[in-house]
């Protein structure tokens, strides 16, 4: 094996190393505070804080409990940035390290020494920040205003306690909470173009113009399917709610005001499509990202042409470059891999779960990082439904999510050319 | 656009001449049990179609050349399914067993792509020729009906490789003869011997002649149309025991038996493809019989083996036969079920869905996906068997399966705006997709299609059609590539 593998393999081992310490760490105060019996689930409920899902096990968390679960949301939110923007570069095109997936990632001091690592932490935290001013402004009491703070701006979710009351005391609280989710989930090397003036790369970033288009189609799509349905009173407040929900699940952060699990069968469709592919690539959104599925769809329109043109040779390009054939083969191996690790979880929960959406649609939630989902999880995250089996598997559906598959698919791959 | 329009043309003109033939079976079995109502119905369809497709043929214009383009190619597929989904719907709407033009064009779909979707909620009251007719498309669909046409055809003299290439099911086609007709020839004669053999075993297990042609056009196209509400329940255990090894053998690649009858079944019984296919029927059988002897839902280990196995293999092969309301069994059982729609039938089967062989590669590119991301610079290629797949296969496989990971998603989201629960729109897009039939939830197995407005039976015949078709041959005409003059 050449050196530059081993340094890469090296690194990835003391990511997924680092990731189950802290998990395993983080699931102390769960047990010792008496909110978990055992162990299994105490560790479900770490998991789910760092990897920013924001799942629950049905009973709500309260005062300094929560807090812990929530600040280890924003942790988790800001060590996933560093993750993908030090180790797993190459599917965005925009960043420096350019397309070639044979390019190896640079260390996390390296990137947090960097310019971009400073970038990504002050960018964060100054969007932290505003969130928590602007919820002080519109009156929330300040530890309201941390709680949603620490969830929204990492893209998690609030584990069970209901977003609802909150959002329904002070008017104007749903507003700020989709323009910080909105601004979590658009990708990073964005805002690093802006500070850098380089508009018209920003323009140019195919990645924000989908997820604008898709965020405005979506939004008006549940808002008048909800009207038509009757699951809301009027097309202004069917479109309020689309809005939300859209860029909720897109980002996958998970937070609802309404019981989407009645609403009509095609805003739950189009809600769950969200989730599975909403967020943009450097961002705390979880899921497929926006930029692998775009390249998907490159790779099959070209797919296309070849069947009618068997010897056309076309580069397929993304935000003006072009884009190697390794890193196609990358993306749909991804994809591929994804909806395996989704059906296998599937197949898994559905020896505990009541019914096929609660299966189902668990399964994406946890492996898209939402927390939120359809059946009986609902609104309310409540995965107590599950057997030990179950949550164990949860927490690795959860982390295979989060940490992009590969890291955590370490133990299962064989080293060949020693 | 550059296509060969008069070879098309007359092409289709084959297709339909034979259509109208065909239709003359159940016409005579109409008269056999004294429908003269029906007999009439199918004789107004088949004369004419048969006369003026013969004309048709005869008159038009011969072709510049006999070259077929890739295009050609597809668009004769292509249009041609459409066509015969069409034409084969006149009997019903005539005879008026189902008067409405979309339930007839969905119900003959469901026919010819083998999938056995029925939007019809009792059949047992239905005329016997109907019923014939509509089995009878499943037999007629299971190898291909322009596989037939050109095997019948020689006349032609069209390239049939590329036609071929476009109706067989599966990544690549094995060259198992020197020339395409022979191959054509002798896929049909193994599928016809099959057919007989299984006709007369049923005879053997107690069914009249006409239940089990009718169920035998049901199992050897892997298409599932039954001529009782409750599917096979009701027939005796060694009938359902001969349908579910039939099943099975539809679902096998028919170049194996034709490496059997070459005298090499050794290379037969090598076929990694053929091994995954039986490790996946009896693993999933014994996992399912295993919950339904845990819950307590089979009188004992025959009883439960009987159920699993029969059920396994149906879903397994996408025909969607079923000896008892699976959506009543426990979940594990139905996801393992629904697991199992996904994959389908081996390639050059005349099953549906994925196909084993895909599957297997999915398997692997994903396995290697990983090790390249953590060992960048290994090279690693995709190995089935020992053998290793070229890459341009392999690329072509994972962007099979993406489009059909797309197709599921954006078609669930589409037939969900009907306003039925998530997993019925999803099991119904999943169970035309993969040409299989039944789903669950309010299309279980004792349920049907009925419910769904006109488009959205429109819109899955489609799905049946680019299913049956592996995807690229159908959407390839939704595109403007497809239509511009470069």
């Amino acid at each position: 094996m050449r050196m530059a593998d081993r340094s890469h393999l090296n690194k990835m081992r003391l990511v997924s190393t680092l990731w189950l310490a802290a998990c395993l760490l983080g699931s102390l105060p769960y047990l010792f505070s008496g909110y978990c019996e055992d162990i299994v689930s105490a560790f479900f409920m770490s998991v789910s804080s760092f990897t920013t899902t924001g799942a629950s096990l049905g009973r709500g968390l309260e005062g300094g409990l929560l807090l812990f679960y929530l600040f280890c949301q924003w942790i988790g939110g800001l060590a996933i940035l560093v993750f993908l923007s030090s180790l797993l570069p190459s599917i965005d095109s925009d960043s420096r390290s350019g397309l070639d997936s044979s390019q190896k990632g640079r260390s996390f001091a390296e990137v947090i020494r960097s310019r971009e690592g400073n970038l990504l932490f002050l960018i964060y935290v100054s969007i932290s920040l505003l969130m928590f001013l602007a919820m002080l402004i519109l009156g929330h009491r300040p530890a309201e205003a941390l709680e949603l703070t620490l969830t929204v701006c990492s893209t998690g979710g609030l584990g069970g306690s209901a977003f609802a009351a909150i959002d329904a005391g002070i008017k104007g609280t749903g507003v700020i909470c989709v323009i910080c989710m909105i601004l979590s989930t658009v990708s990073f090397s964005v805002y690093a173009r802006i500070i850098k003036k380089d508009l018209a790369a920003v323009k140019k970033n195919s990645e924000l113009k989908t997820y604008a288009v898709l965020l405005v189609s979506s939004a008006l799509l549940i808002g008048v399917s909800n009207w038509l349905g009757g699951a809301s009173p009027d097309l202004l407040s069917g479109l309020k709610a689309g809005t939300f929900h859209a860029v909720s699940y897109s980002s996958t952060t998970g937070l609802t005001n309404a019981d989407t699990g009645s609403w009509p069968a095609f805003s739950k469709a189009v809600l769950m499509m969200l989730s599975f592919f909403g967020a943009s690539s450097v961002s705390t959104g979880s899921g497929i990202k926006l930029v692998r599925i775009i390249i998907a769809m490159k790779a099959l329109r070209r797919s296309f042409y070849r069947r009618i043109h068997p010897r056309i040779v076309m580069s397929l390009r993304l935000n003006g470059r072009a884009v190697s054939d390794d890193t196609v083969d990358q993306v749909s191996s991804f994809i591929i891999h994804y909806a395996m690790l989704f059906l296998l979880g599937v197949f898994v929960f559905s020896f505990s779960a009541p019914d096929m959406e609660t299966a189902f649609f668990g399964s994406a939630s946890l492996i898209n990082n939402l927390g939120s989902s359809f059946g009986v999880i609902g609104g309310q995250c409540a995965y107590d439904f599950l057997s030990g089996f179950g949550k164990l598997f949860a927490c690795f559906l959860m982390l295979a999510g989060r940490l992009e598959i590969y890291a955590l698919m370490l133990p299962f791959t064989y080293e060949k050319g020693k | 656009m550059v296509l060969n329009k008069r070879l098309v043309i007359k092409v289709l003109c084959a297709v339909m001449t034979l259509v109208g033939v065909l239709m003359l079976l159940p016409c005579a079995v109409s008269l056999i049990y004294g429908e003269k109502h029906e007999a009439l119905s199918f004789a107004v369809c088949a004369v004419p179609m048969a006369l003026v497709g013969y004309l048709a043929f005869r008159s038009s214009k011969a072709p510049e050349s006999n070259n077929l383009g890739l295009r050609d190619g597809f668009f004769i597929v292509g249009s041609a399914w459409m066509v015969l989904s069409l034409l084969g719907a006149l009997p019903f709407m005539i005879s008026g067993a189902i008067p409405n033009v979309c339930d007839a064009f969905f119900e003959t779909a469901s026919g010819f792509t083998t999938t056995g979707a029925s939007i019809l909620s009792g059949v047992e009251g239905l005329p016997k020729g109907i019923l014939f007719w509509r089995s009878f498309t499943h037999w007629v669909g299971g190898m291909g009906i322009l596989v037939l046409t050109i095997a019948m055809l020689p006349a032609l003299g069209i390239g049939g490789q590329k036609i071929m290439r476009a109706e067989t099911t599966g990544p690549s086609m094995d060259k198992i003869t020197f020339t395409f007709n022979d191959t054509a020839r002798s896929l049909y004669l193994i599928y016809s011997g099959m057919s007989l053999l299984e006709t007369v075993l049923l005879m053997f297990c107690g069914m009249d002649l006409y239940d089990s042609l009718v169920y035998t056009f049901g199992t050897v196209g892997t298409g599932g149309f039954a001529t009782m509400n409750n599917g096979l329940a009701g027939y005796s255990v060694s009938a359902q025991l001969v349908i579910s090894v039939f099943m099975m053998l539809a679902g096998v690649n028919f170049n194996l038996y034709y490496l059997c009858l070459a005298k090499k079944p050794d290379q037969a019984v090598r076929d990694p493809e053929l091994r995954c296919y039986l490790g996946i029927t009896f693993g999933s059988t014994f996992f399912v019989m295993y919950m339904l002897i845990r819950a307590g839902m089979a009188a004992g280990l025959f009883d439960s083996f009987r159920l699993a196995y029969f059920q396994v293999a149906s879903i397994l092969t996408t025909t969607g036969y079923s000896t008892c309301d699976f959506d009543l069994w426990p979940l594990p059982c139905r996801i393992v079920l629904m697991l199992l729609m996904l994959v389908g039938g081996c390639a050059s089967s005349t099953g549906g869905g994925m196909k084993v062989i895909r599957v297997m590669m999915g398997v692997k590119i994903a396995g290697r996906g990983v090790r390249k991301r953590l060992h960048p610079s290994v090279v690693d290629p995709v190995k089935i068997g020992g053998r290793i797949v070229p890459e341009n296969v392999t690329r072509s496989v994972s962007e099979f399966l993406l489009l059909y990971l797309f197709i599921l998603l954006a078609g669930t989201v589409l037939v969900s705006l009907e306003g039925a629960d998530l997993m019925t729109s999803f099991s119904s897009v999943l169970a035309c997709f993969s040409n299989i039939g039944p789903g669950f939830e309010a299309v279980g197995p004792t349920l049907n299609y009925g419910f769904y407005t006109g488009a959205t039976k429109i819109f899955l015949s489609v799905l049946m059609i680019a299913g049956r078709l592996e995807l690229f041959t159908v959407f390839l005409m939704f595109t403007p590539a497809f239509w511009s003059r470069k």
